[in-house]
């Protein structure tokens, strides 16, 4: 009797018609794929290579005979099932038996057995069946042994999520042939239960754009088992329901190529077709569905299916493109989605000039290990059981670093997959030429204490500009005595990135801030370097400290991705600039600006300016000048006869009286007061729209004329003081967005 | 143990044999034996509100006596009975006893260890474990919500469930202190008959106050330490995450409660405190646990840490606190006694200079010795403290406090103090619910104009004259104090305060600007308005004071009614520029110059005390302008 796991949605006969009316591109693709089995078989004896992808052939082959009764399939499929079943063991290199290869072929073969096992000779039914029964009892074993390590209590790490995902399948394949298999599929539905309970509800992922595209399809295939076998359903889940938008906002202008934080193979082997089609059904999520035929408009799912890094790899996914695929839900253009995303669980911001291919994108992290919920959960876990669930390996020591495209141009990189993590290959700070957490190895985590980590302190959008906050002090060794790491990034527009470092220490340190490219910079000022990109001009300018020193280094990044295929090593070049104070100090500042024009043309000019309070500096192009200024502390920073303010950080046109503000309660521009709040907001001005953000209910003044104000699309009442020549007005906690009407 | 860890005790056994802290445990040891030979029993009646603890005719705290629970001595000589005495005394009894329970443990698990002394470390425990037991056999049976008010969180052996969380702190500490002397089964009668239905009465009140969406009560600071503490003494993880954690525990009421500069949000440096206490019990009950509250830094940068420093920068030139908002700001209170506690367990976890003044000064005030729980459990070692019961505090081996500026931007506080004995105060945040006081721009001068300050809560002044504008430096339209509301910042260079309140009077723009330059104050208030109103720019003085000029007699209250009608009026004089008056205060003189826009009148009147000192009545100036505007001018100079 064919069991039809994640079929349930429909009858057989229904898939069939499906196959021919709305699913014809997913029926054409999965055919092509099981075809492709034909021509050759795995070899007889375990290769040293990982044979993950014995699985995913095999249900091809045998969801594509469910569906035509073509006995090609069929045989192939028993070929390559005698192959698999005739190892001994499921994995060679790593962890025979107990890891990723044997969890694949337990999914893989399992769902055959399901599907086609009773069409098979007998013999071979038994066969495939006693060999599911042992590698379940092992895997099982092995995950019951090793629970207070390894991937047993994983579960923010996609070991966990994989080999209890092909347990789970190849156990409700079994349900009726093995008492213990009940006993099993409980246990993973357990894991997985407390599993999507801890990861954050912003949908992030720690793990990375590569790693998310590989593991992350291992919640979505036990839940939806889960749902159709057991009646327990784990989709009403935050974290599942906002992962599309994680992953989306790591996509860079072209939505291609990725912010590639922690362990990225490449910059691009991020994308599966299948995770987008069930995120888009189960969610309704339009934009999901869109990305999917975008990327084939492109040819990017041509492009991933040739060149993906990550095995076994797209086109193999083609039965679950074909089942997770749901035309009802309409595609939606992402253009209409907010251009700055902020995933605090993970200290990640990202912002985009647009959603167009020519944008300017920069992506923010500083957050703590296995993410905040994780990491702090992973402790309580741990101290509760005196376990160790926190696997961050595929993490790096990055706190404060970051990402920053435009175009297809990377400007500034993460090194991706590495070897060994250090922070030195990051855009971030060194101290003492050290970085950050127990750096240098392949885990940089390991037997570090709940204290540690960064934190995304407070961020800001609005039209024209993002800030973010980032304090990552903690992510030093505390023998550092680091007591404030503090950065502030500003994006303006779409061509300049202002980054505000303070540093403070109760003993000299050589503070050493870095910027990581694919290109080598040249020297153009005594504190100006230019990066030549394809599309960019990029020229960054130190403003503080003055004077500095500067250095430039050349790193070779390598890694192994897989301990299944040991003698796979990828490689490449990262430049790395290296500014310094000339003297060792407790406390420094480096304010730097990163210009970016189109190659060949002007920069803009970048001139500090004398300033109380802090750091200001002034940027002019095309006879436009912008200032922008950094408050020491909670200094009041005065530019003599332009500007005066108590906020934390401010950027304005004084042209055009427009600003944007951070911590502000009162700001004067040109001798004139323009803004008063009763307590501390971030402000954007222009000369049409302000946008303030609030914790708290506030009372806003204003210089403005008008007599008709909405805010957040409501009217609002408004007084005036005539003294001070404001019109003033209440706003709720939270963000403003104000519109009027003048008389 | 689980509430303090073996380095705690092992650190306070050395110190109770070292020179420096010998007398101040012998201290210890002779309460717990005071008691022991007394052979008193707890009272078996709830507590009442300790705000009720106050003389009605002379606005001070009544003294307390244990052994009068129902004859209770005003300072002024004659006794006041009555059941709602009563019950406010048996607060004081109720924390008493807990205090000493406490002590009793610490006794034995400290004093106890030598040789020769198993008899009299066991008396100890017994001490500790005979109130604990006294307790368990009547807990349940209290009902301390019958006379509660309708306002209040109650609890169960008192009115209020705060009072409930003050008592049990000790109570548990006692227990975690004794736990090893306990079988079994005392333990189990111990978990059922007390601390169960004490966990219950405490998450109720917890719940009660995440349903009404106060989760940044000071209340819940408390809260959470008493659930915290009965969590890690007793083992139970969920209270500890309920302690800790979302959605009302300790990481969220830090977020909530505390604002960016470190002050909590009531901008009461005695609500602050007294967070700060329970908050730093329970990261040092949550550290012997492995879980570092310490290093909990919050969105915004709120810590325990800048918790510390936002209050130890709330010094006057003395090292006396503000007293701003409501607050214990009466003789002998507590305050002074909490604030060694906090910066005891604080300067221990996290010595800064800023601290150890803080503490410094308190103790001076206390004239009192470090003897008290968290400093002979925690309190950091000084070579140089006087450690006798002489009432000598460790002031000379400290820094002092309270130099430079002061500018808490979220609060909405400056401080600005001068070399000389001279600094102002001008508080200017945001309105802040129920501990406000209508003060906003007000001009408070150190030393001699100092704020008015709050008296017990029992008290009708409380709310009739302290809270209101009438008893701040500050300006006052047609006599009424200012709406609910707060100012707002329009400058802060370091030495000069540039501040508006644009909601303090409909129709009314009120500006104020003090500078302190040369150690002289200079300050401006203008105030212009739609249409006539009287103005009153009010100041009050303590000290001698000398007018230059002469003074038309007056007679009769400012008004019939309302807090007008706590000023006397002695004379007035009108005054078509200036007036200068000559102030005599503690050997310092100091000279103020008045000067007005416009003609003013001058009068002159005696207001209530400060709540420090509510029986000696202030002068009080008020510069008088019927008008649609007016700009006063102050100097103010050390002489």
């Amino acid at each position: 009797m064919t069991n039809l796991l994640f079929l349930r949605a429909h009858s057989l006969e229904e898939w069939r018609e499906l196959s021919q009316t709305s699913h014809t591109e997913q029926m054409a693709r999965l055919l092509t794929q099981a075809k492709s089995y034909d021509c050759y078989l795995p070899a007889a004896e375990h290769p040293r290579d990982s044979i993950t992808y014995i699985g995913m052939a095999v249900a091809n082959m045998a969801l594509a005979y469910l569906l035509t009764e073509d006995e090609s399939y069929l045989n192939t499929m028993r070929n390559w099932i005698k192959v698999g079943i005739g190892y001994p063991s499921w994995g060679l290199a790593r962890k025979p038996d107990h890891d990723l290869d044997a969890a694949w072929l337990l999914f893989g073969l399992g769902l055959a057995y399901a599907w086609v096992g009773d069409v098979m000779p007998e013999d071979e039914r038994i066969a495939l069946r006693d060999k599911l029964i042992l590698q379940s009892i092992r895997m099982y074993d092995y995950a019951l042994a090793t629970e207070d390590r390894y991937w047993g209590s994983a579960y923010w790490q996609n070991h966990n999520w994989i080999c209890y995902g092909g347990l789970a399948v190849a156990s409700a394949a079994l349900l009726k042939e093995h008492t213990n298999a009940q006993g099993w599929l409980d246990r993973a539905v357990e894991n997985f239960k407390i599993v999507l309970s801890v990861f954050p509800e912003d949908g992030s992922d720690y793990e990375g754009v590569v790693y998310w595209r590989y593991g992350f399809p291992w919640l979505l295939i036990p839940a939806h088992l889960f749902q159709e076998e057991c009646g327990v359903d784990l989709h009403d889940s935050d974290f599942l329901r906002r992962s599309f938008h994680h992953r989306l906002h790591l996509g860079g202008p072209n939505l291609v190529d990725t912010a590639n934080f922690g362990d990225c193979h490449d910059r691009r082997s991020a994308h599966s077709r299948m995770i987008l089609y069930r995120l888009a059904s189960l969610y309704n999520i339009g934009e999901a569905q869109w990305l999917a035929n975008h990327f084939e408009e492109i040819g990017e799912w041509e492009r991933e299916g040739k060149e993906g890094m990550v095995k076994p790899g797209l086109l193999p996914e083609a039965w679950l493109d074909f089942v997770w695929f749901d035309p009802s839900v309409a595609p939606k253009p992402v253009e209409a989605l907010a251009k700055t995303a902020v995933f605090p669980d993970m200290g990640l911001l990202t912002t985009r000039s647009s959603w167009q291919d020519d944008a300017t994108y920069l992506a923010f992290k500083c957050g703590t290990p296995n993410g905040a919920r994780g990491w702090q959960l992973g402790h309580a876990i741990d101290r509760k059981n005196n376990w160790d669930t926190i696997k961050a390996s595929h993490e790096h020591p990055d706190e404060n670093s970051f990402i920053l495209m435009r175009g297809a141009d990377y400007l500034s990189v993460d090194p991706g997959y590495s070897k060994d993590k250090l922070t030195r290959n990051h855009s971030t700070i060194l101290v003492d030429g050290r970085g950050q957490y127990n750096e240098g190895g392949y885990n940089a985590y390991d037997g570090l204490d709940q204290a540690w980590g960064g934190r995304l302190q407070n961020w800001f959008t609005a039209p024209g500009l993002t800030y973010v906050h980032g304090e990552a002090a903690g992510a030093y060794h505390s023998d550092l005595k680091l007591s404030q790491y503090r950065r502030q990034m500003v994006l303006v527009g779409d061509d300049l990135v202002l980054i505000c470092d303070d540093l403070q220490s109760t003993t000299s340190h050589e503070y050493q801030w870095l910027l990581q490219t694919d290109t080598a910079a040249e020297q153009t000022s005594i504190n100006q370097f230019t990066y030549q990109n394809p599309g960019t001009q990029m020229v960054v300018t130190a403003v503080a400290p003055n004077p500095l020193n500067h250095d430039y280094r050349e790193i070779e990044i390598t890694a192994n991705p897989t301990s299944a295929k040991p003698e796979w090593i990828i490689r490449h070049t990262q430049h790395s600039l290296v500014l310094s104070p000339v003297d060792m100090c407790q406390q420094t500042r480096f304010l730097v600006a990163l210009d970016m024009a189109d190659a060949g043309t002007e920069p803009a000019e970048v001139i500090e300016l004398p300033c109380e309070g802090g750091t200001a500096v002034q940027i002019t192009r095309d006879g436009v000048t912008r200032i922008a200024a950094f408050a020491n502390g909670r200094s009041r920073l005065v530019i003599p006869e332009l500007l005066s303010t108590d906020a934390d950080w401010v950027v304005a046109n004084p042209a055009t009286g427009e600003f944007w503000a951070g911590g502000m309660t009162n700001l004067w521009l040109n001798g004139d007061l323009q803004a008063m709040a009763t307590t501390p907001v971030a402000i954007a001005r222009s000369t049409e729209t302000c946008v303030i953000m609030s914790c708290r209910e506030n009372w806003i003044s204003l210089k403005e004329t008008a007599v008709t104000l909405h805010c957040n699309n409501q009217p609002i009442p408004v007084r005036t003081d005539p003294i001070l020549d404001l019109i003033r007005f209440p706003i709720p906690a939270g963000e403003s967005q104000l519109t009027w009407a003048k008389d | 143990m689980r509430l303090f860890s073996a380095a705690t005790i092992k650190q306070a056994k050395k110190k109770s044999e070292s020179p420096t802290w010998a007398a101040n445990w012998q201290a210890l040891q002779h309460r717990v034996e005071a008691w022991q030979s007394q052979g008193a029993q707890v009272p078996v009646e709830a507590g009442g509100w300790i705000h009720n603890y106050v003389c009605p005719d002379h606005w001070q705290p009544l003294t307390y006596d244990g052994n009068l629970p129902d004859k209770h001595m005003c300072p002024e000589g004659h006794v006041l009975v009555g059941e709602k005495y009563d019950a406010a005394w048996r607060v004081w009894r109720h924390r008493q006893l807990a205090d000493l329970a406490r002590e009793a443990g610490m006794a034995y698990q400290v004093l106890g260890s030598e040789s020769g002394r198993e008899n009299v470390c066991a008396a100890y425990a017994e001490t500790a474990v005979s109130i604990l037991n006294q307790y368990a056999d009547f807990y349940t049976r209290l009902d301390g919500r019958a006379d509660a008010e309708s306002w209040m969180l109650t609890g169960h052996a008192f009115n209020q469930a705060l009072t409930e969380a003050l008592w049990a702190v000790p109570l548990i500490h006692a227990y975690d202190l004794v736990v090893d002397t306990l079988t079994t089964a005392q333990q189990e009668r111990l978990k059922r008959d007390l601390w169960e239905p004490l966990t219950a009465v405490i998450t109720r009140a917890q719940d009660n106050l995440i349903a009404q969406d106060k989760v940044e009560s000071n209340y819940m600071a408390w809260l959470n330490v008493t659930l915290g503490c009965l969590g890690f003494a007793l083992n139970d993880t969920a209270l500890v995450d309920r302690a800790i954690e979302a959605p009302a525990g300790f990481k969220p009421h830090l977020e909530q409660a505390i604002w960016a500069d470190g002050l909590e949000y009531e901008a009461t440096p005695y609500y602050h405190n007294f967070v700060l206490l329970a908050d730093l019990i329970l990261a040092e009950a949550a550290k012997t646990n492995g879980i570092d509250l310490y290093s909990v830094t919050d969105s915004q940068g709120q810590s325990i840490t800048s918790m510390g420093c936002a209050f130890a920068q709330l010094a006057w030139p003395d090292g006396s606190i503000v007293d701003l908002g409501d607050g214990s700001y009466w003789q002998d209170s507590i305050y002074d006694s909490e604030i060694c506690q906090a910066y005891e367990i604080l300067n221990s976890a996290a010595p800064e200079p800023l601290f150890a003044a803080a503490l410094s000064a308190a103790y001076t005030r206390r004239g009192a010795a470090r003897d008290n729980w968290a400093a002979l459990l925690y309190g950091a070692s000084v070579t140089s403290t006087p450690s006798t019961s002489s009432g000598n505090g460790p002031s000379t081996s400290f820094p002092s406090t309270g130099s430079g500026s002061t500018f808490l931007k979220e609060s909405g506080i400056a401080i600005l103090r001068s070399e000389k004995e001279l600094a102002a105060l001008v508080p200017f945040g945001p309105y802040r619910g129920s501990h406000h006081h209508f003060d906003r721009l007000s001009l408070t001068v150190w030393p001699f104009s100092k704020e008015a300050g709050c008296p017990l809560y029992g008290l009708e002044a409380r709310r009739a004259w302290y809270p209101h504008s009438y008893a701040h430096n500050t300006l006052v339209v047609d006599g009424q104090s200012h709406a609910q509301c707060g100012g707002e910042l329009l400058d802060w260079t370091g030495h000069s305060l540039y501040v508006t309140a644009p909601d303090a009077y409909p129709g009314v723009h009120f500006d104020r600007t003090t500078k302190l330059l040369n150690d002289t104050i200079w300050d401006e208030l203008a105030v212009q308005s739609n249409k006539p109103r009287t103005f009153d720019w009010v100041f009050h003085l303590d000290g001698d004071v000398t007018f230059l000029g002469e003074l038309e007699p007056l007679s009769g209250t400012l008004a019939a009614d309302g807090p007008a009608s706590f000023i006397t009026l002695q004379a007035q004089k009108q005054i078509d520029k200036t007036v200068t008056l000559d102030i005599a205060f503690n050997e310092n003189n100091y000279r103020l110059t008045l000067a007005g826009e416009r003609p003013f009148t001058l009068l002159i009147g005696k207001a209530p005390g400060t709540s420090r000192y509510p029986q000696q009545p202030r002068l009080v100036l008020i510069g008088r302008t019927i008008g649609v505007h007016q700009r006063y001018r102050t100097t103010i100079e050390q002489r």
